[in-house]
C-alpha cells in the first residue's frame, strides 16, 4: 500500500505529519521525494547512508568512429550537441538531459560511449523509531528533479511494499509522478488564500491521475476554513482531519521530536488521524 | 538591477515578505515583480492585479503521439521513454501528455514510421498587469503536472525585462531545481529567507551552493526570529558562513495572516505592526544594494 502526503503549498506541514503518522504506522517505510530540499532525515535525527548514485547518460564521442552524419545533432531535443568544423559532434554537457536520442541515432557502433553525470543521490537507513527512511537528493546545481525522484521512487518500490511518501511543495510534473498510482493521496493543506489555491493545484492534479484524495487541515483555526471546505465538496473529497495550531506541534517540530512519542494530548489528534487515513486508504 | 527572493524551503514567508517589500520599492523606484513560482504562483493574491493586461503561452513545446490504428504494441517507446510517460492502452501504447517532455526517444525506436507524430502542446501562460500599487508584475503559470517550470520562468523574466525597469524584484519557488535555477540566473542579489529551524537551514545552505555556482551576492532575512530564539545563534552562524550580511529580523505576527486573508500587503494595512516595522527596516537595508 502506498499513501501520498502533497499539498501544492511550501510550509503546509506535509513533513510534519508524514514523520508522525509513519512513527504511529510503525510497519510502514517513509520516502523522502522532496528531492530539491530533503528534510525528514532532520525531523527523524537520522544519519543519511548513500546506497546509490543517480547518474544521467552523457554521449562520449569517439571522432575516430564518427561519419559526421549530423544525425545526433538532429535527434538532440535539448539542443545540447552541436557541430564542430568537421561536422563532428560537440557536446555541451549542461544542456543534455540524458534521454539516449544521440546514441539510438547514431549509425556507427562505436562513435557514440557510455558516460555518466553525476546528478543525485538515494539514501537508505533505520530511524530510531524503527521503520526505514529513503530519501532522494537533488545535486545542488542539478536540475534534473524529475530524474532524481523518478529513481528513488523505483528504489523504494524494489524494496519495500507498503510505503509513505513525502513530496516537496509544488504540482509540477515530478509531484504528478510522486502521485501516480499511490493509493491515497493526503493533502495536506493551510486554512488561508495560498493554501486554497495551491490545495486546488494538487486536486486538478490527482483529478487527472485518478487518486482517491483526502485533505487534512493544519494550522486550524488559524483562518477561513469555510473556503478549504467549499473546495473540497467541489472537488469531492473529505476533510479527514484538523490540525490546531498548537504550540506543543511547533516545538516538536523545532526539536525535532515527533510530537507522537510524547504523551501530549496533541498526539491523540494524530492517532486518529492515522486511523481514518488507513481508513480511506483500505476502502 | 535584479533582486531575488529565495529560500529552498517552502512556506517560510517568502511571498508575505516580498508583497511588503514590493509595496515599499514600488514608492520610490521604477518597478517590475515577477512570480517565478510557475507551478504554485501566489503573490498577485497580495498584489491585486484586477485585469491582466495581455497573456502569453509557452510556445515551441510539443508532445508526442501514437497512432493507435498503426501501433504494433511492440512496447519499445515505453521501454526507452526517459520521463516514463508512455503507458499501455490495451493492445497499443498511449502517451500520458502531461508528462512529456518531447525529446525524439519513442520515435527514434519506433520500428515503423507514421507511428509517432508530435504535436504542438502548452504547459503553461505567463500573464502581466498593474498592480494596485502601480507597477508592472509579471506571473509565470504553469498548468498542473507539467514540466518545464524552468522554462517558463526563463520566459517571465525576459518578458519583464523588455518593460525596461530599472528595479526587477523576483519571488522564486521552493527547493533548488530548474525553476529556482532560472530565478536566480542574472540576479545582482538574492535575499535568502530562513526561519530559526535547522530544517530550513538546510534547504537554505542547499540554496547557497547553487548560489556560489552562479557566484552570486547574498543577504539573509530571519522569519520568525522570536518563536525559536535559543537557535538564533546558530542562524547567524549560518550566515556569516556563507558571507551573507543579515539585513532583518522579522518577529512572529499574526497580522501576515490577517492581511493574507484581506489580500494585502502586511505592510499597507498594518503599517505599525512588528512586521512592517521589520520589513521597513529591510527595505532600508536594501536600497543600499540599489
Amino acid at each position: 500500500m502506498i499513501i501520498a502526503f502533497s499539498g501544492g503549498k511550501g510550509g503546509t506541514g506535509k513533513s510534519t505529519v508524514s514523520t508522525n503518522i509513519t512513527v504511529l504506522l510503525e510497519s510502514f517505510a517513509l520516502v523522502d521525494l522532496d528531492v530539491e530540499a530533503p528534510d525528514d532525515h532532520i525531523l527523524l535525527s537520522t544519519e543519511l547512508v548513500k546506497v546509490k548514485d543517480v547518474n544521467l547518460f552523457q554521449p562520449v564521442f569517439n571522432h575516430e568512429a564518427c561519419f559526421a552524419c549530423g544525425r545526433c545533432v538532429d535527434a538532440c531535443h535539448d539542443n545540447a550537441i552541436i557541430s564542430g568544423r568537421d561536422g563532428k559532434p560537440i557536446l555541451i554537457p549542461e544542456l543534455c538531459g540524458g534521454c539516449r536520442g544521440c546514441k539510438l541515432v547514431c549509425p556507427s557502433r562505436e562513435a557514440i560511449g557510455e558516460g555518466k553525470r553525476l546528478v543525485g543521490k538515494i539514501y537508505e537507513n533505520l530511524t530510531p523509531y524503527g521503520f526505514p527512511l529513503i530519501t532522494g537528493e537533488l545535486l545542488e546545481g542539478e536540475k534534473k528533479t524529475y530524474k532524481v525522484l523518478l529513481e528513488t521512487r523505483k528504489y523504494a518500490l524494489s524494496r519495500y511494499s507498503d510505503l509513505i511518501f513525502d513530496t516537496a511543495a509544488g504540482a509540477g510534473n515530478s509531484i504528478f509522478k510522486a502521485l501516480e498510482n499511490v493509493d491515497l493521496v493526503v493533502t495536506v493543506t493551510e486554512p488561508t488564500p495560498f493554501g486554497v489555491r495551491d490545495l486546488q493545484k494538487i486536486l486538478e492534479v490527482t483529478k487527472q491521475l485518478e487518486r482517491k484524495t483526502v485533505v487534512v487541515i493544519n494550522r486550524s483555526g488559524t483562518g477561513n476554513e469555510s473556503i478549504v471546505e467549499n473546495l473540497c465538496n467541489k472537488y469531492g473529497v473529505k476533510v479527514v482531519g484538523r490540525i490546531p495550531y498548537s504550540k506543543n506541534i511547533i516545538k516538536g517540530y523545532f526539536e525535532n521530536e515527533p510530537i507522537v512519542t510524547t504523551s501530549l494530548p496533541e498526539a491523540e489528534i494524530f492517532k486518529n488521524l492515522k486511523d481514518r487515513i488507513l481508513e480511506e486508504a483500505c476502502r | 538591477m535584479q533582486i531575488t527572493v529565495s529560500s529552498g524551503k517552502g512556506g517560510v514567508g517568502k511571498s508575505s515578505i516580498t508583497a511588503s517589500l514590493l509595496y515599499l520599492f514600488g514608492k520610490e523606484n521604477d518597478l517590475i515583480a515577477v512570480d517565478a513560482d510557475a507551478d504554485t504562483p501566489n503573490l498577485d493574491i497580495l498584489l491585486n492585479v484586477k485585469d491582466w493586461e495581455g497573456e502569453e503561452s509557452l510556445s515551441g513545446e510539443r508532445v508526442a503521439v501514437i497512432d493507435g490504428d498503426r501501433c504494433n504494441g511492440c512496447g519499445l517507446c515505453a521501454r526507452h521513454c526517459p520521463y516514463e510517460c508512455i503507458e499501455r492502452d490495451g493492445k497499443v501504447y498511449r502517451v500520458n501528455e502531461v508528462l512529456c517532455e518531447g525529446c525524439n526517444v519513442c520515435s527514434i525506436v519506433c520500428p515503423h514510421d507514421f507511428v509517432i507524430s508530435f504535436k504542438e502542446t502548452i504547459p503553461g501562460v505567463i500573464r502581466w498587469g498593474k498592480t494596485d500599487y502601480d507597477f508592472e508584475f509579471v506571473s509565470a503559470q504553469l498548468f498542473p503536472g507539467r514540466p518545464n517550470s524552468g522554462k517558463l520562468v526563463f520566459k517571465a523574466k525576459k518578458l519583464a525585462q523588455s518593460f525596461n525597469k530599472d528595479l526587477m524584484v523576483v519571488d522564486a519557488a521552493a527547493g533548488i531545481g530548474c525553476s529556482v535555477v532560472a530565478s536566480v540566473n542574472g540576479s545582482d542579489l538574492v535575499v535568502v529567507v530562513v526561519e530559526p529551524t535547522e530544517v530550513s537551514l538546510s534547504d537554505a545552505g542547499r540554496l547557497v551552493k547553487v548560489l556560489d555556482h552562479f557566484g552570486v551576492r547574498r543577504v539573509g532575512v530571519v522569519n520568525k526570529f522570536d518563536i525559536n530564539s535559543d537557535f538564533m545563534p546558530v542562524v547567524e552562524g549560518f550566515f556569516k558562513g556563507v558571507k551573507a550580511d543579515i539585513v532583518g529580523y522579522v518577529p512572529y505576527d499574526k497580522n501576515v495572516v490577517n492581511a493574507m486573508l484581506q489580500g494585502k500587503p502586511a505592510v499597507e494595512i498594518f503599517p505599525e505592526s512588528l512586521f512592517s516595522t521589520a520589513i521597513k527596516e529591510i527595505y532600508e537595508n536594501l536600497k543600499n544594494f540599489v
